[in-house]
């Protein structure tokens, strides 16, 4: 379980592309911001196509270098993936020679995992996706939401202080969709770790998030920092979700200065 | 859709029947002897011959295996090297790609002119043109198809801490393989022609051998019961290929 000292703190993240003729390109300018135990459980990065979200998590999941800044994870730099930070690519990736169970427990093999194959708390974690029955169902001909519950369950046999979702539920229809908040929501009241999910959907970031990191594109960069109200989520209204969508379009006409802003519907 | 399948089998197989009957009645009683094709009698009569005097049990086995055992090692030696073969790049990969191009574009055939110019009469000569083609083929392949890789998988597992040696081994060498065995139809037809080629050129052992023979010797019935035979075997390895994906490469490739 994750102890009460956990931070990540993101700070001054920078990246910078170069293409074969040398021509450089910024995708991210310094970007900070903090996530520690008292922070929301549940956060979202809202920004543009194009807005270097994907680059953004990669970084902090440690799979990719910065140009400059740090990934601080409990005061130490964040240089190595350990299963602390974990990702979820857009896609859910699920294997599909294997059936739900060794899917999951592939990621035992790993030194980073502490959990054995086949232990009860795969089960409990397969019982808590909803995949109980599945076990030894394959996954290829599956839903994106079929393989986004198993991606779960394998990214939670970490225990990871921060899971890395990113814009996960893009291609999915709206009833898959509602299925897959639900189950989030779901998994929230179970588990210690944090989300952050990187999204371009207002609605979602709205709905699921207690805190929304507001990026800007080209390059991209922290706009604004919102403050959700924690019951969004169970009591969100038209009314209140229009605010909120006339709130961020203003942060990104530049309408409102750049901080904190705490706002509930 | 299945009933179109359906269809197409019955009319198919109604079509080779008409044929095969037109053939009994128009060789055997109504046209004189010709150089076309040969009398079904005679074919009858020259079933035997060529179990007994070509022995055309041995040489139909050797021929199999020469296609078959390599294609089965070479998978293997694939298997085991599977990292060592993702790991290429650079100057290695530049070596990977001129031997493609050498068995591909310059054929084949003539690195099997020069081995049967070595060792002309050596049984085992074959299977090592075999195995060193079908290797190099699959290793090319294998190494080429990896920059269609998921990158999602990679990702996934790269932030969980899986080691590039642990990413090869578990996730890219089962991600590659229905595109490995995709390509292993054409490659199962190119493997063929070649073996029966080295086997006409060498003149050792093998079908090819037999229909060298059947030509040197004007034996029409014979060759044209090899030939016959050729097609059908290659049509039976493309079934058992069939089935082995079924079997163990179900998925496709995202």
């Amino acid at each position: 379980m994750n102890t009460g000292a956990d931070t990540l703190k993101v700070s001054k993240i920078t990246k910078i592309y170069s293409d074969e003729f040398g021509t450089k390109r910024k995708v991210l300018e310094d970007i900070s911001f903090e996530i520690n135990n008292s922070s929301p459980k549940m956060m979202s990065i809202l920004a543009p196509f194009g807005g270097g979200k994907s680059t953004l998590l990669r970084i902090i999941a440690g799979i990719e270098k910065p140009s400059d800044g740090d990934i601080i994870l409990n005061a130490e730099k964040y240089l190595q993936p350990n299963g602390k930070l974990v990702l979820i690519p857009e896609k859910s990736p699920s294997l599909p020679w294997l059936n739900v169970k060794e899917n999951i427990e592939l990621a035992c093999r790993l030194d980073t995992c502490r959990k054995k194959a086949g232990s009860v708390e795969i089960n409990d974690l397969i019982g808590m996706v909803g995949l109980s029955g599945y076990e030894n169902h394959y996954p290829h001909n599956s839903s994106l939401g079929f393989r986004f519950r198993i991606s779960l369950a394998r990214a939670l046999l970490f225990n990871p202080f921060v899971l890395l979702l990113d814009d996960c539920f893009k291609k999915m229809d709206a009833v898959a969709r509602e299925e897959m908040y639900e189950l989030l929501k779901f998994v929230l009241t179970k588990v210690d770790t944090s989300f952050l999910l990187a999204t371009t959907n207002i609605l979602e970031a709205v709905r699921l998030s207690g805190k929304i990191f507001l990026m800007g594109k080209d390059p991209g960069k922290i706009l604004n920092e919102i403050n959700v109200s924690e019951d969004s989520f169970e009591n969100y209204s038209d009314y209140g979700i229009q605010k909120y969508i006339k709130l961020i379009e203003s942060a990104y006409d530049d309408k409102i200065l750049p901080g904190s802003i705490n706002f509930s519907i | 859709m299945e009933n179109k399948t359906s269809s197409f089998r019955k009319s198919f197989f109604y079509i080779n029947l008409l044929l095969f009957i037109s053939y009994i009645i128009l060789f055997e009683f109504i046209l004189p002897e010709n150089n076309i094709l040969p009398r079904p009698d005679i074919i009858l009569i020259s079933i035997p011959a060529l179990l007994k005097d070509y022995d055309i049990l041995s040489h139909f086995l050797t021929t199999i295996s020469a296609v078959y055992l390599p294609g089965i090692l070479a998978y293997l030696i694939l298997y085991i090297c599977r990292e060592f073969v993702l790991r290429q790049s650079g100057i290695t990969n530049k070596i990977f790609n001129y031997f493609s191009g050498l068995f591909f574009i310059v054929p084949a055939l003539l690195t099997a002119i020069l081995m049967i110019y070595w060792f002309p009469y050596s049984f085992y000569n074959e299977y090592i043109f075999s195995l060193l083609f079908t290797f190099v083929w699959m290793a090319v392949e294998f190494h080429s198809s990896k920059r269609l890789k998921n990158e999602s998988y990679i990702l996934a597992f790269s932030s969980m801490g899986g080691e590039k040696a642990f990413l090869d081994k578990n996730i890219l060498w089962n991600e590659l393989k229905p595109r490995l065995f995709k390509k292993l139809y054409p490659h199962h037809l190119h493997l063929w022609a070649l073996i029966l080629t080295f086997e006409y050129i060498q003149d050792y052992y093998g079908l090819g051998t037999i229909l060298r023979k059947t030509l040197y010797f004007h034996d029409f019935s014979a060759l044209i019961i090899t030939i016959f035979i050729i097609p059908v075997i290659i049509l039976a390895g493309f079934g058992c290929l069939k089935l082995l994906e079924n079997k163990f490469v179900f998925w496709e490739a995202e």
